[in-house]
């Protein structure tokens, strides 16, 4: 089988806001799309809780009570995010209305595909419009929850919370990946356009240049290319299995969020960084009563407080990801941050 | 079919508050503004997906206050502190202290509803300009005591006129009561409404126009200003 796999974000938007997940276990042969529901809060970590428990299991399917333990791992990873917040210094009124929603008792909504392979057969459950096409080289069958072939804004999902037990039934999906077939796992907008050109007659068409893509960059300029014919925008994801004629998985080409948000955030940093370099300025002593102020020199740094207390995050965070921090630690990223600071030298 | 564009940083939403700025009206307006900003918060800050703009019509007509989501939620005038009563999950209720920023204040002059003509013409302006160049129609909510349409039956058709990509202009009314509220100006009565409301029916309708009052303004502003209608949040987030 051969796989490849990508992700992308609204037009305007960035990874950090995207709220699609997919997963791919070779393992488990398993695959998951999830797309978590905009009008709702937290998604993107109930989406990502649906994901990796399908992928990390070889019999876990999604249900109105399988998903019960699911439920309380949302809310403690809920509880953990707005931690972070709190330890990240994020402003004081995002943090309240996170706390708000918790309070309140709002929960995240997402749609899910997930299918498990056992040799050329598969197997698995679909809810909402997150989609599975079955493609045989001329003709596409959706398979999706929802009743009518059409996508709206109001889709079946999971609910996070165990008892408001989400919108519409899961259901099973199945069939046999022939010789000349493809399978795709899609989020709703793809979902939507596909189906909208298939039902004109036009679905080989456009499938191709689907099945065509071999990187992360093509994929970004075809979506684009379709959004501008009418296609939804919205977060995009793609998951393409080929028969290749083997049972195990081959990923040829597969995004990771994570890499992708990284990536995005430290881009943002380095910009950030280049517009905040203190300048070297003048200084002299200007004598106002009986003070002395002291305005920048030439030999001076002047420093934004807040430039540094966020630089001085940014490297706790990062050697956080390395290992736990000490005390040591602290004062070694605060000592060296200072000895580059002329006036403290002084 | 108007109305399928879904709200987004790309396609965001133009909301004009008019207001008699009497106390029920303001208070009303308040929990709005609050209302959206808290939903479209998602982990981090709201998106930039809904521009605010509240128009007074008191003495005078003057922009009370306005801006993006984010810019609103970090500088309201003041918080006042409320207390909200939650399900607690096994059939009881909870009360809870929760933060109410406030963004306008009431005045306490007598009650002059003379400017609201002139409010309008200030409402049909900006909605025409964002008209222009975004794809979200506008969306206009008249908030006072009493309803004065009866005073501008012009100035509200015309406006009922600006047209965007994906619709006509959303005027609505929202009223201590509805009584005297002629039928002509709004497509439906609270009832109606509501019946539409819980059909799921309303965001493929063509004529988006409505009438209600204070008690059931919560659930459908919820509706149209989220583009989806998920039973449980609607209920939970009111």
């Amino acid at each position: 089988m051969k796989i490849k796999a990508f992700i992308t974000h609204k037009l305007k938007e960035n990874f950090t806001n995207c709220q699609d997940r997919f997963g791919i276990n070779p393992n488990t042969r398993s695959i998951a799309v999830s797309d978590g529901v905009s009008a709702t809060w937290q998604q993107k970590i109930w989406a990502q809780l649906l994901v990796d428990t399908f992928v990390s299991n070889n019999y876990w399917t999604p249900s109105k009570e399988t998903i019960e333990p699911l439920c309380n791992k949302w809310r403690e990873k809920v509880i953990e995010s707005i931690q972070f917040l709190k330890d990240t210094n994020a402003p004081e009124n995002i943090i309240y209305r996170n706390e708000r929603n918790l309070t309140e008792g709002c929960s995240a909504g997402a749609t899910f595909v997930g299918i498990r392979f056992n040799g050329k057969q598969w197997g698995g459950s679909v809810l909402g419009d997150s989609c599975l096409i079955e493609w045989n080289g001329h003709e596409a069958k959706f398979h999706t929850s929802q009743n009518r072939e059409t996508f709206d804004n109001f889709p079946d999902y999971f609910d996070s919370d165990a008892l408001r037990y989400g919108r519409g039934e899961p259901k099973k999906i199945g069939g046999i990946l022939s010789d000349m077939d493809s399978l795709l796992l899609v989020s709703d907008p793809l979902s939507d356009f596909l189906l909208e050109h298939c039902n004109k007659g036009f679905g080989w068409q456009y499938i191709s240049q689907l099945l065509g893509i071999s990187s992360h960059e093509e994929f970004e300029k075809l979506v684009d290319r379709w959004r501008k014919e009418g296609m939804q925008n919205d977060d995009t994801t793609l998951v393409i299995v080929d028969n290749d004629g083997f049972d195990d998985f081959s990923i040829t080409v597969s995004d990771d969020i994570n890499t992708l948000i990284e990536k995005e955030n430290s881009g943002k940093e380095q910009e950030q960084k280049a517009n905040n370099e203190p300048k070297i300025c003048k200084e002299k002593q200007v004598k106002k009563g009986n003070e002395i102020e002291i305005v920048a020199n030439e030999d001076s740094v002047l420093i934004d407080e807040n430039v540094f207390i966020k630089e001085f995050l940014q490297k706790i965070r990062r050697k956080k990801k390395e290992k736990k921090v000490l005390l040591n630690d602290v004062l070694n990223i605060l000592k060296s941050m200072l000895e580059k600071c002329e006036i403290f030298k002084r | 079919m108007p109305y399928e564009q879904l709200l987004s940083s790309v396609n965001p939403r133009l909301l004009v508050l008019l207001t008699d700025e009497s106390e029920e009206s303001v208070r009303v307006i308040n929990r709005l503004i609050d209302h959206q900003i808290q939903i479209h918060c998602d982990s981090e800050i709201p998106k930039r997906c809904c521009f605010i703009s509240v128009i007074g019509y008191n003495n005078t007509v003057k922009e009370l206050c306005s801006g993006w989501l984010k810019d609103l939620d970090a500088s309201p005038l003041r918080c006042d502190t409320l207390k909200k009563k939650f399900s607690d999950g096994v059939g009881g209720f909870v009360e809870i202290e929760v933060r109410q920023p406030v963004w306008i204040e009431p005045i306490c002059n007598p009650f002059s509803f003379v400017h609201y003509a002139e409010a309008l013409i200030l409402a049909k302006k900006m909605a025409e300009k964002w008209a222009d160049d975004h794809i979200m129609p506008p969306i206009v909510i008249d908030c006072s005591i009493d309803s004065h349409v009866m005073c501008a039956i012009d100035e509200i058709n015309e406006m009922k006129n600006i047209k965007t990509e994906d619709g006509t202009l959303l005027f609505f009314g929202c009223y201590r009561e509805s009584k005297n509220v002629p039928e002509n100006i709004f497509s439906c009565t609270p009832k109606e409404w509501d019946n539409k409301f819980n059909n799921l029916g309303i965001m493929k309708s063509d004529s988006l126009t409505g009438c209600f009052t204070y008690d059931n303004i919560w659930e459908v502003f919820y509706v149209i200003m989220c583009g989806a209608c998920l039973d449980r949040h609607r209920k939970n987030r009111i």
